[in-house]
């Protein structure tokens, strides 16, 4: 099972004066299970690529195919599937925080099953499950107004939102841009938790190589709205050179070994975390 | 008597109703001009509120904050203040309001009753001094976040302001927008004298600051240079904040018994300690 975009193009106001190409015939494909990164210059088509894995919007020319089922379905029957496999990709904005509107936690978080038609007590068990998935309490949080948390724990209510619809798919847009270190480092972590322990399979965007590095295991580059490379993170970021012309950069950790490297010492300058580079120093200076 | 002088700071929001919260509590430091400061702590901590008070944004509920002499609860000064002490602010978005660039910078000076020759000249000098000449007829909707930022700095520089107040303007940036950003301000630091108020969740940023504020609810716990407040990363990172990478790798290889001088800050520092550490 995975999503998979063939040969998708879209075009922002057709026709118009202002008509500009964010998507130039992207191929890729995002198997079920795995934890991919996506990143690239601002303006570069993260945000409209990521937009269609869930079909908000509908490619100008290509496909986008959602465990095998087109997100564009022609008739009754296949519009009908489509939307079906449409409630597999759960999409989490930026700035995530900003789409919470009721006067309780639970309320909101609720708001996205119910609309799926499902009974009350369905509902509260996928709330609560939700809740807990964030790490929130449900006894603590459930009646609390979302607008009295802090940033961060309004971002993982809005997230909440989507697990409760139970995703396959779950995709993020700058998950934790404007957090503060330790909203950061607790939304991350759950991130990763959602991956490792509930299979989710994950997606996000990020201009932190830093996150990127340490979570994520493929990593797809855009430029200028193509699909410039994908591969592990690990490979794009040994590219020097395509992380130049896209405008990125390594890890900080990466590009402190690389110097050390330079000036001829035997450190290991592919690591890409700051654990594996600690291991690589103690190692060239013998201690531990 | 320093550029900037806050005496027992208190501020509370909604004072007299239900929702009475008090931001800052009894808050008191000193910047002088052309220093370059950084304020940390976590959100909510009062980091923007503060900010708020050094341009008149904000009154104190009690306390004062005196800015090059001028008292900022004096109506009458108010404006002088914010002449000469700008803000910018986290969303790039939410600051540009005319339909060109060149408008956008002339806004200030324009309010403050200038010679239109003259705001000719502060408009282009502002725009060169950010790196946006070539951009002085382009809306503002078509410029990069870091563009908007720069651009929003022009405007600032164009009233010939003694100060800048970075609200957490590089936290919706791209790297390279960032890079931007911190270099254009960086540069006006050093050549103009330039005094900066930077706050951010960006330790790296912080690192580069000649003083480090930190704020925790509401109440500022603790200040000094750089190297004396990331020597204590455990309480750091109880407060919720972070140390740049090279102090923490240099922090865990000290205490792994590798000999490392104390006042690591920056990559550059540890990559020469640990060059100069290393026997061929």
């Amino acid at each position: 099972m995975s999503i998979e975009l063939k040969d998708v193009t879209y075009v922002y106001m057709p026709k118009t004066p202002y008509e500009r190409v964010a998507l130039d015939k992207v191929n890729l494909t995002i198997e079920e299970g795995s934890f991919t990164a996506i990143a690239g210059h601002t303006g570069s088509g993260k945000s409209t690529l990521v937009q269609h894995l869930n079909g908000l919007l509908v490619p100008s020319a290509g496909e986008v195919l959602v465990d095998g089922v087109n997100l564009l379905g022609k008739d009754k029957a296949a519009k009908i599937k489509a939307w079906h496999a449409r409630q597999q990709v759960g999409m989490v904005f930026q700035y995530a925080e900003t789409q919470l509107f009721e006067e309780t936690v639970e309320k909101d978080i609720a708001f996205g099953p119910q609309n799926q038609g499902l009974d009350e007590a369905e509902v509260q068990e996928r709330v609560r499950e939700a809740m807990e998935l964030v790490g929130l309490s449900y006894k603590d949080y459930k009646d609390v107004s979302p607008f009295a948390l802090s940033g961060g724990q309004m971002r993982r209510v809005a997230i909440a939102g989507v697990l409760a619809m139970r995703p396959k798919y779950l995709v993020l847009d700058e998950p934790a841009a404007g957090l503060d270190p330790r909203g950061r480092e607790e939304l991350m972590s759950t991130i990763q938790k959602l991956h490792k322990k509930w299979n989710l399979t994950i997606v996000f965007v990020s201009h932190s190589m830093e996150d990127i590095a340490r979570l994520a295991d493929n990593l797809l580059v855009m430029q200028a709205g193509k699909l410039r490379a994908a591969g592990t993170t690990a490979e794009i970021f040994a590219d020097a050179q395509l992380l130049q012309e896209t405008g990125l950069e390594p890890p900080q950790i990466m590009q402190i070994m690389q110097r050390l490297q330079k000036a001829g010492l035997p450190v290991d300058s592919s690591a890409i975390t700051p654990e594996a580079g600690l291991q690589s120093l103690r190692e060239v200076f013998h201690v531990k | 008597m320093a550029f900037i002088e806050v005496n027992n700071l208190t501020h509370i929001y909604g004072k007299g109703t239900e929702q009475e919260f008090c931001a800052l509590k009894d808050v008191s430091f000193t910047i002088e001009e052309g220093e370059f400061v950084a304020i940390l702590g976590a959100n909510g901590s009062g980091k923007s509120t503060l900010a708020r008070h050094l341009n008149g944004l904000l009154q104190p509920t009690e306390g004062e904050c005196m800015i090059n002499g001028l008292d900022t609860k004096k109506p009458e000064d108010i404006w002088a203040i914010r002449r000469q002490v700008g803000m910018v602010f986290q969303n790039p978005d939410n600051q540009l309001i005319a339909g060109v660039v060149e408008d956008d910078v002339a806004f200030g000076p324009e309010n403050l009753g200038m010679e239109p020759e003259k705001i000719r000249q502060q408009v282009t000098e502002a725009l060169r001094a950010v790196g946006m000449e070539e951009f002085r007829k382009f809306a503002p909707h078509l410029l990069s976040g870091g563009q908007k930022q720069r651009a929003a700095i022009a405007g600032a520089l164009a009233m010939d302001t003694r100060c800048l107040i970075l609200d957490e303007s590089t936290a919706m940036l791209d790297p390279q927008g960032r890079r931007e950003v911190m270099g254009t301000v960086e540069h006006l630091h050093e050549e103009r004298g330039l005094t900066l108020i930077c706050i951010t969740h960006f330790m790296e940023e912080a690192a580069k600051a000649d003083k480090i504020l930190v704020m925790e609810k509401g109440q500022l716990v603790q200040q000094g240079r750089p190297q004396e407040i990331f020597a204590d990363a455990p309480r750091l990172h109880k407060l919720g904040l972070d140390v740049p990478l090279a102090v923490e790798l240099a922090w865990n290889l000290r205490k792994d018994g590798l000999s490392l001088p104390q006042d690591i800050l920056r990559n550059d520092d540890l990559v020469a300690a640990l060059e100069a550490c290393y026997v061929h």
